[in-house]
């Protein structure tokens, strides 16, 4: 008994030791990556915007005020104002939270189901897995950005037809990385060995099989937010987005606004800093995790 | 070899099937009269008459079982009838697509032939000469050209250039054989800009191709045995990392027909892109449905020639 006390808590110590070495092993990549690095305090800051949003606007990022259409940016009005006198610093600041709440938490669920999805896929195969797959091929065969269009148009956009249009274009991707790595996971000898142990396949999944996974839907799951963000900004700016006049970063870059954009190039320059930022930063977010997630791929 | 040629065939066939039954079971679904809300807030009607209503809903397959409706819209699918559209009623959705395809494959092609040559450049030097100062300022410029919007782009180019040279590009179409210069004059600037997303994507998938082989132990071998860079460069690593660019790229091509549906919004160019968005604004659902096919047969159909290819290109594939 006291024996097998002892190797408990040396084990216990190898345990945290190991978790130390790791820890420092990722400092020591992390620092080696400055961009990466860079990218992720800039999702930091994007989120914290999101939740700050309302605090943080100086103006009502939807009251029109005739007194003072158009203009130039100033102590008052950082950004400027736009064609019906709204301040475009505040009203990027709320399109801020519209598109990173929308990336989110299409990401969550998207990423979610198709890791359900490509978990059963690839352990069961088979019927069932011939048909998810084929399924899956058929919705990747529609260009992102007309499937989405043609989604949200039939259900009306907003908000949540967004969101779960999103997920129907985020999920064939997931399970198809997720059934891939799966395939590969299951035929470890550890996996073997447990399932000869009489784990079930739930546990098996699980414990056994899950953490392999991780790795590639972090990564690409980083991505993914990038794309949403972009592609419900292209909703925005082709008038099918969340309908104004609430302020989305694509709908600041169209309607009214195209037309005074020579003269006031104020008022399209912030929202598409913006968005052009966020989703690089989601990228280069990502990369730098693929580089240290996966030493197979490091710098490639 | 055959029996892989079959199996894909199949799979393709498969796969265009259930995107058939996805974009039907889609559009059946919209809620309320749909015909009714698509001619009042399709632009025409002022007031609809109960023929022109019944003669849209007899188009449309809404007086039918839905199984019905599906096996003729599918059957025209094969004969290239997909019925008419219900905004432009005298003209079949097919002859329209057909009609618009030509601004939309000619930006293709002019941003494909700007991008390629460049970014095939760009990503071998990129993997070349990894980690160094050519290739970090490579791999931003790549990231970029993937991340920025192209109508964050187009209207950062148009304002800047009507700010710094009062400069004001043409929008609209002309065809290619009727003036040569006015067309190119409309296309370039939408060009570019699809050329730079496109590039971003073809760079990446260069250098990591290029990197891949670049470690394998026959391009070792081929450097110990004394050749020149120059020459393991030609023929050993390039021969084998185009392999996969080739299929890669092809699959980027195709979604360059796609990608262009907002510059054709932006720059007014008449081709399918913009058709698809206005058929989505004026709920012309036959012309949607075609229009989604239409794209989604081009990926499917891409596909097919890209694995076949790979098959023939490279020898070691097994027909698994």
């Amino acid at each position: 008994m006291a024996e097998s006390a002892a190797t408990h808590r040396a084990g216990r110590l190898a345990e945290e030791a190991r978790r130390e070495r790791w820890l420092a092993g990722q400092l020591r990549i992390w620092r080696r990556k400055p961009v990466g690095l860079a990218a992720f305090f800039v999702v930091i800051v994007l989120v914290l915007l999101a939740i700050f949003s309302p605090a943080l606007q100086t103006h009502d990022p939807v009251l029109n005020s005739l007194s003072s259409v158009l203009t130039a940016p100033s102590s008052e009005h950082w950004f400027g104002t736009d064609p019906n006198g709204r301040d475009v610093y505040s009203r990027v600041v709320a399109g801020a939270r519209v598109s990173i709440t929308i990336g989110f938490l299409a990401v969550i669920v998207g990423i979610s189901a198709g890791l359900t999805i490509g978990m059963m896929s690839g352990y069961f195969g088979g019927g069932g897995d011939y048909a998810i797959q084929r399924v899956t091929d058929a919705i990747m065969s529609i260009p992102g950005l007309i499937l989405l269009l043609a989604i949200v148009s039939v259900l009306e956009p907003n908000l949540y037809t967004i969101i779960f249009a999103l997920c129907i274009f985020i999920m064939p991707t997931t399970i198809r990385v997720v059934r891939g790595e799966v395939i590969v996971s299951k035929e470890r000898e550890y996996v073997h060995a447990a399932r000869a142990m009489g784990a079930q396949p739930l546990r098996l999944m699980l414990r056994h099989i899950l953490p392999n996974v991780m790795a590639p839907i972090l990564i690409l799951a980083s991505v993914a937010v990038g794309q949403a963000i972009l592609l419900e900004a292209s909703l925005g700016f082709l008038g099918l987005g969340v309908p104004p006049p609430d302020p989305t970063w694509g709908n600041m870059l169209s309607g009214s606004n195209r037309r005074y954009m020579a003269e006031a190039p104020w008022i399209v320059a912030a929202p598409g800093l913006a968005i052009t930022l966020t989703v690089l930063a989601f990228n280069m977010f990502g990369d730098a995790l693929r580089d240290v997630l996966d030493p197979r791929l490091r710098g490639r | 070899m055959w029996r892989y040629v079959v199996r894909r065939l199949v799979g393709a066939a498969l796969v265009l099937w259930l995107v058939s039954v996805f974009v039907f079971v889609v559009i059946r679904a919209l809620p309320g009269d749909a015909v009714l809300s698509a001619l009042t807030e399709g632009g025409r009607g002022v007031a609809i008459s109960r023929e022109d209503l019944e003669e849209a809903r007899e188009a449309m397959g809404l007086n039918e079982p839905i199984v019905v409706a599906y096996m003729k819209w599918a059957g025209g699918f094969i004969t290239g009838d997909l019925g008419t559209s219900l905004i432009d009623r005298d003209a079949r959705v097919s002859t329209r697509i057909v009609k618009a395809l030509n601004p939309t494959i000619e930006l293709a092609l002019l941003a494909a032939m700007i991008g390629l040559p460049i970014a095939l450049t760009l990503g071998i030097v990129s993997a070349v000469k990894q980690d160094t100062v050519f290739d970090y300022p490579l791999r931003v410029l790549a990231i970029v050209g993937i991340s920025v919007p192209s109508f964050v782009l187009a209207t950062a180019l148009l304002t800047f250039t009507s700010i710094t040279w009062g400069y004001a590009p043409q929008f609209g179409w002309v065809p290619l054989w009727e003036d040569p210069v006015r067309n190119l004059g409309l296309l370039y600037m939408p060009a570019l800009i699809l050329a730079f997303n496109f590039s971003g994507t073809v760079t990446r998938m260069t250098r990591s191709a290029v990197l891949e082989v670049i470690r394998e132990d026959y391009v070792r071998t081929a450097h110990s045995k004394g050749l020149s860079f120059a020459v393991v460069l030609r023929r050993h690593i390039l021969r084998n990392a185009l392999i996969s660019v080739t299929t890669l790229v092809g699959l980027q091509l195709v979604f360059l027909l796609s990608g262009s549906l907002i510059l054709e919004v932006i720059f007014a160019l008449p081709g399918v892109g913009q058709m698809t968005f206005t058929a989505i604004q004026q709920r012309d659902y036959p012309q949607v449905m075609a229009n989604t096919m239409f794209f989604a047969t081009a990926v499917v159909v891409m596909n097919l020639v890209v694995d076949l290819g790979y098959a023939v290109l490279d020898p070691r594939v097994k027909y698994s």
